[in-house]
């Protein structure tokens, strides 16, 4: 967090505009890719509900994606992720930190029914992030991105494409997707 | 530039303004009746104020007392509205919301659990029970990202950054609805046969706020100039805890769940100070000793509630009373001390983001001192009068959910009960809409005139030259309602608040506006300050003609409660000119007898 305490009294206080998005007015500027990218993320669903009408979580497995959903959308990571701040064409392949929490929650929540790592893969772009931690480093929530989201999102994505039991086991059985 | 043949244009069955939680779950249960639905937003989809509600979502599902139900939870609710809330919606409000809270559940919310993974319940003033859900205390956070996943997952249309200036009727029906686009300045016209108003509450008003830049009564002026009215304005809740210090941040939120996980409140001379402040209403069910009231938190069945948490408005004016006294903290507040009671990991476990908030904005660690805290405007009790079961208000197709609805809290709010207002009549709003929309058979088309009036009308501003400049308007407005219609009122000095608005209007009349519509907020204030200045006008007019001292509305001249008013309503109108607002005294609904039984054990 920046406060003007922090500066003495004569020092300049550069303000520019988030570099990756274009420019509207001033500091505005066009943030309207992240919520393209919201569109993609899959939709949750959760198994059915207990007989009484309740679900069971349990406290120490809710909290792995509540750290995630402290997230307030300021965009910080997206705009120094440098994967789209320096490469443009890299935006429709690349989802970015942001989304990428989205699909660590979906993969990490205890009701969620379906596999997430094929699209977190192919059309979020996960694998293109190459772990400098820059939005780590920046979040004002303090979500360790990186560690607690990326890194086992990229893990869960490398489990399903290149462990040789689960590609054997669908050679051999003919299963077109793994447990 | 005002010519409607050349404005963007949309048609939509049920449109929702306003993308708050109420908003959001508005537009998923028009959606899930099979409406074409749209919502418009001030600001960007997932930053509405709703974000800000940090303590909990009140609903009696009883995982924590088995002993509570919504017959309780009822009762709460109308004993802290001073029973002036209307006793449908609190019996909806009650009844309804363990289901809206378990649906949040199936669309990816994750509530704090009990040890035996139900959702975890925690206590909050005037509640009996502890009975609000919660996630740490980013309650709001939890339950607007998990609308807002919701919304996006059903493809539904979201105008973001776009405002929303007039409402279009047709024979007095709703027709749809006239705004601009932040970003370009450019008009819009939505067409619909329903709107839903969840455009949230007032308190930028005033000088000292909790509240959002976007809370400027929109959708309590809208209303208003459509010919619906407004019930219950003068009760304006004062949270008793923001903070005072430093000034960039006065009036930010501190949670009530300080205070419900054992946080008590002291003056300078280091005194627990509500003992003193126990009105009779209350008597018999809050701790007259700091050992009943510390003993509470482990027992609740034996022993009696903690003065701390009695209903906001008592406790508000009981720091009022001790800062008058002299017996205030440096900056003007009151010490509200946990850090003494409970250890820094549970301090840090239970209240992660007022650690986070103290230790960033007032470099205070809470787990080692106590923070300083006061009295600041936190929420509208008024709002439009609206048919309980379907929320829609005396204009055909205008609904309105949420804050900006009125009735439902009476002359105060019990903390928990927002969450669950929205939830519960932002789906009720959202159904009836729909509903409502599919049974017109023929759509009333939205006049040519009307459009070009209110582009002319947007404009006005930029056509005048040399006038004042908006954000000085917005200060001195801000100023009156904080010195003259505050927490403590009187009649002279409202009447003085009458004069000056009168004069404010004058000025905002004359304002001018500099450069061009694009992104301009100079611009957009200049528009949204008629807005404030029409509820500000409501608030003052109905807060002098109610001559007694109930919830949120406090008479230095009357300062008891008079049992005359306990069955009045009033209600606020335009005249047929839109220029001044008038009072009307209406007869409180009558409760039926099953629920008033209710209020007669002990």
């Amino acid at each position: 967090m920046t406060r003007l305490s922090i500066f003495d009294p004569e020092e300049t206080v550069t303000v520019t505009p988030l570099r990756t998005f274009p420019v509207i007015r001033d500091l505005v500027t066009d943030v309207s890719y992240n919520y393209e990218k919201a569109k993609q993320v899959p939709t949750f669903a959760p198994e059915p509900r207990q007989p009484d009408g309740t679900y069971r979580m349990q406290q120490e497995d809710v909290e792995r994606g509540q750290e995630f959903r402290k997230c307030i959308e300021c965009y910080l990571c997206q705009t120094v992720c440098h994967v789209v701040r320096d490469h443009e064409d890299n935006k429709t392949a690349f989802a970015g930190p942001r989304f990428f929490l989205r699909y660590a929650e979906l993969e990490m929540h205890p009701l969620e029914t379906n596999d997430h790592r094929e699209a977190a893969s192919a059309e979020a772009g996960v694998g293109m992030c190459n772990i400098t931690k820059c939005c780590t480093e920046v979040c004002p929530e303090g979500i360790k991105i990186t560690d607690n989201a990326i890194i086992p999102v990229k893990e869960r994505v490398a489990d399903r494409k290149y462990d040789p039991l689960v590609w054997l086991g669908s050679k051999i059985f003919r299963r077109s997707s793994d447990t | 530039m005002t010519d409607p043949s050349t404005i963007e244009r949309h048609s939509y069955d049920v449109l929702v303004v306003g993308a708050g939680g109420a908003g959001l779950r508005a537009a998923i249960a028009a959606r899930d009746a099979g409406a074409r639905v749209a919502v418009i937003c001030k600001s960007l989809l997932g930053k509405a104020h709703t974000v800000m509600a940090e303590g909990g979502a009140a609903a009696a599902m009883g995982n924590v007392y088995s002993e509570d139900s919504w017959q309780v939870h009822f009762r709460d609710t109308m004993r802290g509205g001073k029973m002036l809330n209307h006793w449908r919606m609190a019996q909806l409000h009650a009844q309804e919301a363990p289901d809206r809270i378990h649906e949040l559940e199936e669309w990816g919310a994750l509530f704090d659990r009990t040890p035996d993974g139900l959702i975890s319940q925690r206590d909050f003033g005037g509640h009996r029970y502890a009975r609000l859900a919660h996630v740490g205390d980013r309650t709001g956070l939890e339950l607007i990202r998990t609308l807002q996943q919701r919304t996006v997952a059903l493809g539904i249309d979201v105008y973001m950054e776009c405002t929303v200036t007039r409402l279009l009727q047709s024979d007095g029906r709703i027709a749809g609805a006239f705004g601009y686009w932040r970003e370009s300045g450019r008009f819009i016209v939505f067409e619909a046969p329903t709107v839903v108003l969840a455009t949230g509450g007032i308190g930028k008003s005033y000088k000292v706020t909790s509240n959002s830049w976007e809370y400027t009564g929109d959708g309590h002026a809208l209303a208003l100039q459509a010919g619906a009215s407004l019930v219950n304005m003068e009760f304006v809740q004062f949270h008793p805890t923001g903070m005072v210090w430093p000034p960039s941040v006065k009036g930010i939120l501190v949670t009530e769940s300080v205070r419900g996980d054992g946080g008590v409140l002291r003056n300078s001379e280091g005194k627990r100070f509500m003992f003193d402040y126990i009105p009779e209403f209350f008597k018999a069910e809050t701790a007259d000793s700091e050992e009943e009231a510390d003993r509470w938190y482990k027992d609740k069945t034996n022993n009696r509630r903690p003065p701390e948490l009695l209903p906001r408005d008592e406790v508000a004016r009981a720091i009022n009373s001790e800062v008058k006294a002299g017996r205030g903290s440096p900056h003007g507040g009151v010490f509200l001390d946990i850090a003494s009671r409970h250890p820094a990991e549970y301090i840090q476990r239970r209240l992660p983001s007022m650690y986070h908030q103290f230790k960033e904005l007032a470099d205070v660690d809470i787990t080692a001192e106590a923070m300083e805290v006061g009295p600041t405007c936190h929420y509208v009790m008024g709002g439009v009068a609206v048919e309980p079961d379907t929320a829609e208000s005396a204009v055909p197709g205008l609904y309105a959910a949420g804050e900006v609805a009125g009735g439902m809290h009476g002359a105060n709010r019990l903390g928990g009960n927002s969450l669950s207002d929205l939830l519960v009549f932002g789906r009720r709003a959202g159904t009836a809409a729909a509903e409502a929309a599919a049974s017109v058979t023929e759509r009333a088309a939205v006049s040519d005139d009307d459009i070009r009036t209110a582009a002319e009308d947007a404009l006005a501003p930029f056509e005048r030259e040399g006038g004042e400049n908006a954000y000085s308007v917005q200060q001195d407005l801000q100023d009156v309602m904080h010195n003259l219609v505050g927490i403590i009122r009187s009649a002279d000095e409202m009447q003085k608040a009458l004069e000056e608005l009168d004069r404010l209007r004058q000025r905002t009349a004359q304002l001018s506006v500099e450069g061009h519509r694009q992104y301009n907020p100079g611009w957009h204030l200049a528009l949204d300050l008629s807005n404030m200045l029409l509820v500000s006008e409501c608030i003052a007019k109905a807060a002098l003609e109610r001559t007694e001292s109930r919830g949120g509305h406090t008479r230095d001249d009357f300062p008891a409660t008079d049992d005359t008013w306990a069955t009045v309503n009033l209600h606020c109108s335009l005249d047929e000119s839109e220029q001044a607002v008038s009072i009307q005294r209406e007869p409180l609904p009558s409760m039926p007898d099953d629920l008033r039984d209710l209020f007669e054990e002990k």
